[in-house]
């Protein structure tokens, strides 16, 4: 799933037909930089994708009919993901976690709008 | 509304076809080529990584400045049209550029399977329905 979505990532700034100056296939990207890519859709799963400047990757796996989540997967890092892992003391920084709190939380959001189907916390070394 | 770029891959992941429709929209050639068969592996791999069963691969990727639509055939081939975020009826129009393909690739006496397409009728009918496409968009 990592390299599914670091390619894409890739993949995306390479193609970018807006950005005449793209850059070469493989170079090193910042976090942020070029154009990012924010979901694929398949015939029956659709995969959304956030990545926030501390390099923290969010997936979200959806049925397909799931309209734009971007918005969603900000307020779910913010509201979530900052209040009840990056707050707890316990949580080392770059490491999985295990919170009950944190799961309870996200399920909870999850119902909250409407998309309690599948989730997956991906991190990255930042 | 624009359409970007059109790129046809065969079954093993190699860039059979690419056309830009607009100059910045220009990959370089060696890059194309790599696009096209790191796309070939994505769409497999995402198959693979489908939580529901019966999972055919990416029919959309969507990003900040652009939607890649891909079409697949029975046979394998692929076609990928990079457009607009606001660009609508997308999928009918590859299966019109599936239809060009087949009366104009396939049944051309000179083009093996597989290799490069260096059609002329189909470069003119391409041009043509992208035309058309564009106008009726407007």
């Amino acid at each position: 799933m990592f390299g599914l979505i670091w390619t894409l990532g890739n993949f995306c700034a390479t193609l970018d037909p807006k950005d005449p100056s793209k850059p070469q296939l493989g170079t090193p990207r910042k976090i942020g930089q070029g154009c990012k890519f924010r979901s694929f859709t398949t015939n029956n799963y659709k995969c959304n994708f956030l990545e926030v400047p501390s390099g923290i990757k969010l997936v979200l796996n959806t049925h397909r009919e799931a309209p734009d989540l971007s918005d969603v997967l900000q307020s779910l890092y913010d509201d979530i993901f900052v209040e009840y892992v990056v707050k707890n003391p316990t949580y080392n920084p770059g490491q999985p976690f295990t919170s009950e709190q944190f799961m309870n939380a996200l399920n909870a959001f999850l119902r909250q709008n409407g998309l309690l189907q599948q989730q997956q916390i991906m991190q990255a070394a930042a | 509304m624009s359409v970007y770029s059109l790129y046809v891959i065969n079954k093993s992941g190699g860039l059979i076809y690419n056309r830009d429709f607009t100059e910045a929209a220009r990959v370089d050639t060696n890059d194309s080529l790599r696009l096209a068969s790191i796309w070939h592996s994505l769409h497999a791999i995402a198959q693979q990584l489908s939580p529901v069963p019966g999972c055919t691969g990416i029919e959309l990727l969507e990003a900040d400045t652009f939607n890649l639509h891909c079409f697949q055939t029975l046979t394998g081939t692929k076609f990928l049209l990079v457009v607009d975020p606001h660009a609508s009826f997308i999928p009918a129009l590859l299966q019109r550029i599936y239809e060009l393909y087949s009366d104009y690739v396939m049944k051309n006496p000179f083009y093996e399977t597989e290799q490069v397409i260096k059609c002329e009728l189909f470069d003119e009918n391409v041009e043509q329905l992208i035309r058309r496409y564009l106008q009726q968009a407007m």
